[in-house]
């Protein structure tokens, strides 16, 4: 195997490795960044005060923010795992189904960050009794989202690996 | 990638889901009482608080806490502290709510309305423990003091019990000068409050009060007194909600109307949780002879492990028995 082949292979693996880790972390993370956000931008508390108070509330009754972050972890975790054994297994010598492969995989990750990452903003900043309910109801979401942001991907990206 | 690679990955995801798990699972229930304790010791008023209202969702396993509650609960510290160290302990003992209750009720007398105040709010923190309570703040329900009048009807609302004397209270504060507590007295027959004949000719008039937010509720409250809530619905949410303290205290606003739901209340009487025994054998009392049926369960509920509880048996017992033609 050429050395251009092999830096290849070892490329498309730390993409996909950073892709998994990147999903599964962020997905725990992004209810609490929102919250860290939310607490700045809205309240004019400092960094540091905001995250005293994220650490404050993660397991209080009614916040439950630790909670809220691993219901909101649980598609992303799923779509980690896919894009393990789907990138993780793609044919090294077929450039093109490892590039639409690759865009489907991004856009479905994006596609879920960005969704998650809204609503936990809005529901934070506009913050009632019944936009809790969003918690319970965005996981479901974000599982529907998947295939069509990966649809979306996939499409798009034959315009760029013909 | 090999096989060996995503077997590591994957591996290392369980991993990591297995160490939030074992987060998660230290931080609740008992687990975090000792955790919980020291936070209500750290002196910052906002981690305290949220200690409090850890340690009331707690409940019963929490009894190592009561001790420093207490304290919190009659100490000289800020008021949103003492009500918040006072509305955990019902959950977790009855008697050491009571004990907080006994060493507030002689501050319902104090020439400070600053104390009156906190006295009342403390006692409504309490909730329907506090009980006894409410002959005292019915006493200074026409305190000179607007915002004591307002803590002294929040408080009753609060309580809830015994239903009627709490709703002639109410009744009474519908006729308060000052708006906001007008507006206090209307809440609790607005959400999902029962309205006797007597409330509600009170609250007719404030349909029309010159305070739009008081007029607006007691719209509310009247439309909510021509559409009752069914026992059965009382009944269907005692049996589905892992909190019963709600139900419970519908069921006995509705005094003997709420006959149907003896069988159920009876069961309740050999709860787990105290408070739920507590308010069952309260239910049972305010349905009075109607509750016959319930009366075996209410004699071996004398020989309750908690003395609040085996007081509200008794009292209950008293009252199917008085009123019993």
């Amino acid at each position: 195997m050429s050395s251009t082949a092999t830096d290849s292979r070892r490329r498309f693996t730390v993409f996909t490795l950073v892709l998994y880790w990147t999903c599964t972390l962020s997905g725990l993370a992004i209810p609490w960044i929102a919250t860290v956000a939310v607490d700045m931008a809205k309240h004019d508390q400092s960094l540091a005060g905001a995250v005293r108070q994220l650490r404050l509330h993660l397991f209080a009754p009614g916040y439950n923010l630790f909670g809220i972050a691993l219901i909101n972890a649980m598609p992303f975790m799923i779509v980690a795992v896919f894009l393990l054994f789907h990138l993780g297994r793609a044919p090294m010598n077929d450039r093109t189904l490892r590039g639409r492969r690759s865009a489907g995989v991004l856009m479905t990750v994006i596609g879920l960050l960005a969704f998650s990452l809204w609503t936990h903003l809005t529901t934070l900043w506009q913050a009632d009794a019944q936009a809790a309910l969003a918690y319970l109801f965005l996981p479901f979401l974000l599982l529907l989202l998947i295939p069509i942001c990966y649809a979306f991907g996939r499409a798009l990206s034959t315009l760029v690996f013909r | 990638m090999t096989y060996r690679q995503i077997t590591f990955n994957l591996g290392a995801l369980v991993l990591l889901l297995a160490l939030l798990g074992l987060v998660y699972w230290q931080h609740t229930g008992a687990r975090a009482v000792p955790g919980l304790i020291d936070a209500l010791q750290s002196g910052d008023l906002q981690t305290q608080m949220l200690a409090a209202q850890g340690l009331r969702h707690i409940g019963q396993p929490a009894q190592a806490a009561v001790p420093i509650l207490i304290e919190l609960a009659i100490g000289q510290g800020r008021s949103s502290i003492q009500t918040e160290a006072a509305g955990a302990l019902p959950p977790i003992d009855l008697s050491a709510a009571r004990k907080v209750m006994v060493r507030w009720l002689p501050k319902l007398q104090d020439p400070d309305p600053q104390v009156r105040r906190d006295a009342a709010a403390a006692l409504g923190a309490l909730g329907p423990v506090a009980k006894p309570a409410v002959h005292s703040l019915l006493g200074i329900a026409n305190d000179p003091n607007t915002i004591v009048r307002d803590r002294v009807v929040r408080a009753l609302a609060a309580i809830a019990l015994p239903p009627e004397l709490v709703a002639r209270g109410l009744t009474q504060a519908l006729q308060d000068p000052e708006w906001t507590v007008r507006y206090a007295a209307i809440s609790p027959f607005s959400f999902g409050g029962v309205l006797n004949p007597e409330s509600l000719a009170a609250l007719r008039p404030l349909v029309h009060d010159p305070n739009e937010m008081v007029a607006r509720l007691a719209q509310s409250a009247v439309a909510a007194a021509d559409h009752p809530i069914p026992v059965s619905v009382h009944l269907f949410s005692l049996d589905q909600g892992s909190d019963r303290t709600l139900p419970l205290l519908q069921l006995t606003k509705l005094g003997p109307r709420a006959a149907e739901a003896v069988p159920k209340l009876a069961s309740l009487l050999t709860a787990d949780r105290p408070l739920e025994r507590y308010l069952a054998a309260c239910t049972l009392e305010s349905v009075g002879p109607s509750a016959v049926q319930a009366v075996p369960a209410l004699q071996r509920t004398l020989d309750d492990p908690d003395p609040i509880v085996r007081e509200a048996a008794a009292e209950a017992l008293q009252a199917i028995e008085a009123r019993r033609p």
